[in-house]
């Protein structure tokens, strides 16, 4: 399963848990993960994420061993299951950025049991890290994510730079393996806090980040925007732009941000609902070749209701228009139960469709034969009457 | 938001139903936003594409956004639909980059009262098709490419090219033209380069350049575009520049040049090859000075040099409007009707009056190779209510001013003229080689007589049609003659009367054209001196000018070559209690034609004539011998105008006759009755004329028995005729021959005076 430069995205509900095979049977890298209890039922199309990694890791010392680990936020669907995996397998690198857990310290209980699993963990590594004062080894290393005021913190003082990243920063090592020319992500946020580009919700601490196997971000890699919305998505390209790195906006497959959420385009401004055409034409102005946007989410339904958790109908529909290759969905596309998978064949990026394309009766001919309507009489009876 | 039209509403109504329905596959993004284009709307949509993929054609997205722009009084307009993006640039039926071309013809193909359900149902046909790469499958004609129209200079293209033009790669010469007028050129031949020559042309030139391969569906705008074009087609730069230098110098200093560009990019036809599509792109008169400046230099101007690269960088393409008329790419528009069988035709038009002068003009735009009109006739003021004739002809032969009105339509058919008198000479004056199909549209009588006569010396070996309309113009004859068939118009006119009387005695049709004779009202213009006519107005004229062509034209196509027909129509606008039938319809073979032996009156006799002889024959055979003589009356018509004698019908022996091998007596018991019934059965056509009788074993000489005979019927009888036939049927009881003889009671005056006392 991992013999092949590859991304998995995992069928896991509405959730993230993505994987990159950097180098086969060698380095792998995930990003987010959520396993239920209930993707361990057959009959559920959601996939044990934690079962596949612990089967088809490379083993180390007769343990399965993932590279590295990165939470973009510590919310349920981006974190089920750590601890197990921490169990299971060895992680050699863990990948987080503190400000994430800082909107919970006033409510600690508002974490749940992974995610306090995952701090408590990246926070042992990170003492582990200063107190070895450089790389403190397989298992305990760990790659903050932040911005300089961070190492002033009394946790944080003597953490060695090589383990620091900063958005604008380029990673291309994982676990301290230097994969220069096999693996490059580019950190795009999140952004200072109390900065002017510091715009959003809790959710806009996420991690975010283009994800390159190669070494040519103009060539295209993988957008991952954790739960990002509009207005941070926005300043990551305004941003980007700004300091002249688009070549790192630059995509082949773009995991939809938050779910497939219509918050990525759409904003409520005066109570009213109004697309903002201008991400959708920066998304489309950086695809490269035939891309695909990947909905990583249970089944997308052809409409919501107001106040409809995502995945959104309306956002699927934009990244339709948008995306050379297609949309996917994780529970929509692929094998039952079975993950996405995109190769990497030099820097191209191609979705390998396991199902052909449905080509039945359109959906829109059915719609205006429905519409048109039929000119039989009633088939039941119809009653009339007057008032008495 | 705009105001919305009632059209707009229905529309927006009928979309939501379809968006309703649709599971998310259409989606409105905007239902109604403003519009340049004044009362109109755009409505922004989602559609989704993906199961249109299947990656031969059009590389849709999985959902593609598309515009619709509607017009206020939709559904009677129909919306106009656009991508928002211009990927699809380049592709057939996408046009100006994003408009999305869904219907060959809206007109037809576009149904209001279906709105916006049929319009979906196309853009889902449309969008299947793009994705499959099937919106010009090899069985259908192309639709042509689009290039953009920005002169005021018009090309017509007249002159097919070459079969297999562009079979050898690239085909580089010039285009012909003739100025029409100073918009206006019409394309009207081909000349490759090497055929050349060093003589001036003559007429005006524009360069010419056939691709052996399709271009792109839309042509560029800009000359460096089009250069490239060109370049990636395979006609290098260099060899286009000393193109464009060479045709500098062929026009004037003021006028711009023009250079054709072609690529196999049209079908006429499922199935056809590839045909150039053309386009001509016109170059200013100030680009052509700097060439000028460039060749006389010798390319050393660099002032002009400069000038010229900037043009070839900046400048837009000035695309003319073309216009196709090439028979190799275009379907007439007649292509299947009736009167697409006179097509290449050469016609001889016989009249030019009323009827002749509206036919003339459909012969004209058929296709007709030549027409050729002759009438004797000079315009007069009154015949401009219903004949195609300007003031200005007003006092000039009608043949050579309808020739005039012809010429000036300027379609490819050669129209000559001559003001002949046909009732002197009508068809006699033709060399019938050069001629496919005659259309008498006289109406007179004489004409009519002139061409009987004729006939009888000379064959006609092309159909002829004659039309002429009622008193009042209220119904319509039209009879053809097929080239076999024995007997002129009048013939055919007889025979169909006598079918008319038999079949239709008393239908207001039989009546209009056979009145009786004191119930004819005659139409004089200025009473007192001018020719007799028919009331009728341009529309009863036309009405009848074409409909009886065209049942001429299809009775031509269906007849045996030796038969021939008349049919009778009425205005449909007429009520008359007979009106369900506004047809009647006869077609007929020729009488059996033979010679009268004493004046050389031709005979024609009918096959019912010769049927009822043969039905004596037999009964006189079977009832007593076929030695026994026989015979009967003889009814038809002596026609001492054409000569002609009509057998219509023949009695067998009136009861009181008597017979034996040598004699036969003929009776007259009930022939009076016989004669008046015959003669009401056929308007007074065919009444008694004669007697046969047989010679079973002998030749059909006129014996003494039958010279008595006829001096009996032509002196002493108490109404004797003034002649009479005697047909006598030889060898009747072997090989049967019609011996026909005509005498006239001055004949036998004369023959008793110089037999002086009387042998006879």
């Amino acid at each position: 399963m991992f013999d092949e430069r590859c991304v998995y995205f995992w069928p896991v509900g509405t959730g993230d848990s993505t994987t990159f095979v950097v180098r086969p049977n060698e380095v792998v890298f995930q990003v987010d993960l959520r396993h239920s209890q209930k993707s361990e039922d057959e009959e559920t199309d959601c996939a044990p994420v934690i079962d596949y990694l612990e089967e088809h890791l490379p083993k180390v010392d007769g343990k399965p061993y993932l590279s590295a680990f990165a939470i973009t936020h510590p919310d349920k669907d981006h974190i089920q299951g750590f601890e197990e995996l921490l169990e299971r397998v060895t992680v050699g690198e863990l990948w987080f950025s503190p400000r994430i857990f800082r909107e919970h310290d006033d409510d600690p209980g508002s974490l749940g049991d992974d995610a306090k699993a995952f701090r408590d963990e990246a926070h042992r590594r990170v003492t582990a890290t200063v107190k070895a004062g450089g790389d403190p080894g397989v298992g305990n290393r760990v790659r903050l994510v932040g911005w300089d005021d961070l190492l002033d913190e009394e946790h944080y003082q003597g953490f060695p730079p090589e383990f620091f990243s900063m958005p604008g920063d380029v990673v291309e090592s994982l676990d301290g393996d230097d994969l220069t020319g096999e693996f490059r992500a580019f950190i795009h946020g999140p952004f200072k806090q109390g900065s002017d580009e510091d715009v959003g919700d809790r959710n806009d601490t996420s991690l975010a980040m283009q994800v390159v196997l190669g070494d040519d971000p103009s060539a295209g890699g993988v957008l991952l925007f954790g739960d990002h919305k509009y207005p941070v998505i926005r300043k990551i390209f305004d941003v980007t732009k700004a300091h002249g790195k688009e070549a790192n906006l630059h995509w082949q497959v773009l995991l939809a941000p938050h779910h497939c959420s219509k918050s990525v385009m759409y904003q409520d401004e005066d109570g009213k609902e109004v697309l903002k055409q201008d991400i959708l034409d920066d998304l489309d102005a950086y695809q490269v070749g035939a891309g695909y946007v990947v909905a990583s989410a249970n089944s997308i339904p052809a409409s919501n209701k107001d106040g409809d958790n995502p995945p959104h109908a309306k956002a699927k529909a934009r990244y339709q228009e948008l995306a050379t290759g297609g949309f996917v969905c994780t529970h929509d596309d692929g094998g039952h139960a079975e993950p996405l998978k995109f190769t990497v064949d030099d820097s191209d990026i191609e979705y390998d469709e396991t199902s052909g394309m449905e080509q039945g009766k359109s959906a829109l001919a059915a719609a205006v034969s429905a519409a048109r309507g039929s000119d039989a009489t009633p088939s039941t009876k119809v009653g009339f009457g007057c008032p008495n | 938001m705009p105001e919305l039209s009632r059209g707009h509403q229905l529309a927006l109504l009928q979309l939501a139903n379809i968006v309703a329905n649709s599971n998310g596959a259409l989606e409105v993004l905007e239902p109604a936003a403003e519009s340049k284009s004044k009362s109109y709307i755009w409505i922004r949509l989602s559609l989704e594409t993906k199961d249109y993929r299947t990656g031969n054609g059009l590389a849709f997205r999985d959902r593609e956004r598309i515009s619709l722009h509607l017009h206020p009084d939709f559904p009677f307009k129909k919306p106009d639909v656009y991508f928002t993006h211009t990927r699809f640039i380049g592709t057939p039926h996408v046009q100006w980059g994003n408009s999305i071309c869904l219907y060959q013809s809206g007109e037809t193909e576009y149904d209001p009262s279906d709105g916006m359900f049929g319009f979906f149902d196309r853009v889902e046909q449309w969008m299947r098709a793009a994705g499959k790469g099937e919106l010009d499958p090899d069985d259908a004609p192309l639709h042509p490419p689009v290039a953009y129209t920005t002169s005021s200079t018009t090309f017509v293209v007249r002159a097919n090219t070459h079969t297999g033009i562009a079979d050898d790669g690239i085909w580089i010469g010039r285009a012909d033209l003739r100025n029409v007028r100073d918009d206006r050129f019409d394309l009207v031949g081909w000349t490759k380069l090497d055929d050349w020559g060093d003589a001036d042309p003559g007429h005006p030139i524009a360069a010419a350049v056939l691709f052996n391969k399709p271009l792109a569906t839309e042509f560029p705008t800009k000359v460096n575009d089009l250069i490239n074009l060109v370049e990636n087609a395979g006609l290098s730069f260099g060899l286009l520049y000393s193109l464009l230098r060479l045709f500098s110098l062929a026009g004037s200093e003021e006028e711009p040049a023009y250079f054709v560009l072609g690529a196999p990019m049209r079908r006429k036809a499922a199935g056809e090859p590839l045909r150039p599509h053309l386009t001509v792109w016109e170059i200013g008169p100030d680009t052509l000075k700097t060439l000028r400046a460039m060749v006389r230099s010798k390319g050393k101007d660099e002032a002009a040099r400069d000038e010229l690269a900037t043009w070839m960088v900046k400048a837009d393409v000035r695309w003319c409007d073309v216009l196709e008329d090439r028979p190799e790419i275009v379907n007439r528009r007649d292509g299947g009707t009736l009167l697409a069988a006179l097509s290449e035709k050469r016609v001889l038009l016989l009249g030019c009056g009323a009827l002749g002068s509206a036919v003339a003009e459909m012969v004209l735009r058929s296709n007709a190779a030549k027409l050729h009109l002759v009438d004797y006739g000079i315009v007069k003021p009154g015949v401009l209510v219903r004949q195609r004739y300007a003031d200005s002809d007003i006092g000039s032969a009608k043949a050579m001013a309808l020739q005039a009105h012809l010429q000036s339509i300027g379609l490819e058919c050669v129209v000559t003229a001559d003001k002949g008198n046909l009732a002197n000479q009508a068809l006699s004056r033709f060399d019938f080689t050069e001629w496919d199909l005659v259309i008498d549209a006289t109406a007179s009588a004489s004409a009519i007589h002139r061409i009987e006569v004729e006939l009888k010396a000379q064959s006609l070996p092309v159909p002829m049609l004659s039309m002429s309309v009622s008193a009042a113009a209220e119904n319509g004859s039209v009879l053809v003659k097929m080239p076999q068939y024995s007997g002129g118009p009048h013939h055919i006119a007889r025979q169909a009367k006598l079918e008319a009387f038999a079949k239709h005695a008393g239908h207001s049709l039989v009546k209009a054209f056979w009145p009786e004779r004191e119930t004819m009202k005659v139409f004089q213009p200025e009473p007192g001196c001018s020719a007799p006519t028919f009331i009728g107005s341009a529309a009863d004229i036309d009405h009848h000018a074409a409909g009886l062509l065209n049942i001429g034209l299809s009775r031509i196509e269906s007849l045996a070559p030796d038969a021939a027909s008349l049919d009778l129509v009425a205005a449909s606008w007429l009520r008359a209690d007979d009106i369900k039938r506004h047809r009647l319809s006869y077609t007929f073979k020729g009488y059996a034609r033979h010679s009268e032996q004493r004046h050389g009156y031709a005979v024609l006799r009918s096959d019912v004539a010769a049927l009822d002889m043969t039905s004596e024959l037999k009964r006189i055979a079977r009832t007593r011998s076929d030695k026994i003589e026989t015979g009967g009356l003889i009814f038809g018509e002596i026609d001492d105008a054409h000569q002609v004698i009509w057998v219509d019908s023949v009695s067998g022996p009136p009861p009181d006759s008597t017979a034996s091998e040598t004699q036969f007596l003929c009776g007259t018991a009930g022939t009076k009755e016989l004669n008046a019934f015959k003669s009401a059965a056929s308007g007074k056509s065919s009444r008694f004329i004669g007697i046969w009788h047989t010679h079973p074993i002998s030749r059909g000489r006129p014996s003494q028995d039958d010279l008595h005979a006829m001096l009996d019927l032509l002196h002493f009888q108490e109404f004797p005729p003034r002649q009479v036939v005697m047909l006598i049927v030889g060898h009747a009881a072997t090989r049967r021959e019609e011996n026909y003889y005509l005498y006239r009671r001055n004949e036998f005056v004369l023959i008793a005076r110089h037999e002086d006392g009387g042998q006879q």
